[in-house]
């Protein structure tokens, strides 16, 4: 695999796995926060 | 007053949204652009997420939240009377898709069964193949035309659906998207470890991943990554709309959203990675593997798959694997279909066991043509495919009525805790009037018909499969309907 293709691949994963991992973890926080109060 | 069902969480709403958006499209479609245009088509597909399909989800999903009706009920009450017929278009348009997409579950089932039962027979299907190298292709136009055990089929899931969908919202669309959603991700990270194991499996990642600078001079990558993320995330079809009307009344859209659109991308990339590796891997050359991938139709899913699971120790497992897999997608978005129509239905003071007898009578009436005749089903996908940008232009129409920066106030920072830059809603919202009306005239240019208006003796094509003149005769015969009936729809669905 080349460098290239490699780079591109780390980055596209980051943003589409980071992103959904990053709002669900905030779906999460709001979530276990309603279940405190 | 009448107390309206909701999901039980937001997780229900959150697998619901997830379920609508990833389909047929996510596990074949994306895959096959993925490995022809590579990187440069995932860029901009990431581009089109962010400026198209996010902002008409935001939109789409902030307006059933607010109005908890159907799509006419709802997109009526925002974009007023006189436009009734414009939520009528849309509705018919999802209609559209809905009948043949549940032929398209139906074939999924069928070859389910069929590498299952490769699994078991003692002649393997590779050795078939090699006695009859048009084995698969005989199979695919038995499976799709006039073939009675498909049609039986779609009917049969046609009926389960409906009557899953009658136990309610909490107790049938949440519960099975709490089966299926999960089982999805599960089958396809399965397909994506045994293909990425295969040798050669990583040059399909290769070509997956590797940017052509290039291609960002092609006017089709462009097109075809925005048409890709708009069909598959859903925006536009009206569902999201459907699914956040059985929302809480403090339920957060921007989070929601961008969950479901991040996810749905997600499986994208999932499959995509599932399916390249194994293209390259059983393919004997480059060259062939590459062929197969640019000569795409619905087809393809269910000739070349096949053939190249045949190839390895334990195809037909993996087979199985990845047509499970394409059901459970189909399914969960089929479900969501049956759901819009469930609640336009109900809109009109349907109960809910009425409203499933009307859908299974109109889904088998409406779907069996597209079941019989692969012709009928390539018509309706086409007409009701493009029909989907005039759908977005619309609720781009009623938003812009209302105000951008207004409706992003009003309608979805209302309970949000994260909230998107109004500047990026208004910038996007305002582009994609233009884009839409390019992507129209785009795709009409682009019809396969050599006939694309008027036939060799000079009569409107109407009959031909992908003329433009079918295209127009059936939009503008719904416009029609809707522009007579639009006083009687808004009566039937608003004001009651």
């Amino acid at each position: 695999m080349s460098s290239q293709a490699l780079i591109s691949m780390i980055f596209i994963l980051t943003f589409i796995v980071g992103g959904f991992a990053f709002f669900l973890s905030l779906v999460m926080k709001n979530e276990s926060k309603k279940i405190k109060q | 007053m009448k107390q309206v069902e909701q999901f039980s969480n937001r997780w229900g709403i959150i697998l619901a949204s997830l379920g609508m958006a990833i389909g047929a499209g996510n596990l074949w479609r994306f895959p096959r652009l993925a490995g022809q245009y590579g990187g440069a088509f995932l860029l901009l597909w990431i581009f089109f997420l962010l400026i198209w399909s996010i902002p008409l989800l935001l939109a789409e999903f902030s307006i059933g939240k607010k109005y908890k009706k159907g799509v006419i009920g709802s997109f009526t009450m925002l974009a007023g009377k006189p436009f009734t017929f414009m939520g009528f278009f849309i509705t018919i348009c999802t209609l559209g898709i809905a009948f043949y997409y549940s032929v398209v579950t139906a074939w999924a089932l069928r070859y389910f069964s069929f590498s299952v039962s490769n699994i078991f027979d003692e002649q393997s299907l590779k050795s078939r193949l090699i006695e009859n190298p048009d084995y698969l292709h005989q199979f695919w136009n038995s499976v799709s035309n006039g073939n009675w055990i498909t049609i039986l089929l779609y009917i049969a899931i046609v009926i389960l659906g409906s009557l899953l969908l009658a136990r309610g919202v909490q107790k049938g669309l949440e519960r099975a998207n709490k089966i299926l959603i999960p089982s999805l991700f599960v089958l396809l990270i399965i397909v994506a470890i045994i293909a990425l194991n295969m040798e050669k499996g990583l040059m399909g990642l290769e070509y997956m991943f590797a940017i052509n600078f290039d291609h960002f001079s092609d006017p089709i990558i462009w097109i075809e990554a925005l048409t890709q993320s708009a069909w598959s995330t859903g925006a536009g079809w009206g569902l999201i709309m459907t699914i956040s009307s059985y929302s809480s009344d403090k339920e957060d859209v921007t989070l929601n959203t961008f969950v479901g659109a991040f996810g749905n991308n997600l499986a994208s990339l999932m499959a995509g990675m599932a399916i390249l590796p194994a293209v390259f891997a059983m393919a004997q050359t480059e060259a062939a593997a590459i062929s197969y991938l640019q000569s795409g139709n619905q087809a393809l899913t269910f000739t070349v798959i096949p053939v190249l699971f045949s190839n390895i120790q334990g195809g037909a497992l993996l087979s199985s694997v990845f047509f499970l897999a394409l059901f459970f997608a189909a399914v969960s978005s089929l479900l969501a279909m049956i759901e819009l129509f469930i609640k336009n239905l109900s809109d009109l003071g349907f109960s809910r066991a009425k409203s499933i007898k009307n859908v299974i009578f109109f889904f088998i009436i409406f779907g069996f043509p597209s079941a019989y005749s692969l012709d009928f089903f390539s018509n309706q996908d086409w007409v009701w495919g493009v029909g989907l940008i005039v759908s977005g232009l619309f609720i781009l129409f009623a938003v812009a009525k209302y105000g951008f920066t207004e409706f992003k106030k009003n309608f979805i920072d209302l309970d949000s805790d994260f909230k998107v830059p109004s500047l990026y809603f208004k910038i996007c919202m305002t582009l994609n009037i233009p884009l839409a009306l390019f992507l129209i005239y785009w795709w009409m240019s682009r019809g396969y018909s050599d006939y694309p208006w008027l036939d060799a003796s000079g009569h409107w094509n109407v009959i031909d499969v992908y003329s433009n003149a079918s295209i127009i005769t059936q939009w503008i015969g719904v416009l029609i309907i809707g522009l007579i009936a639009n006083n009687f729809l808004y009566r039937k669905f608003v004001n009651k």
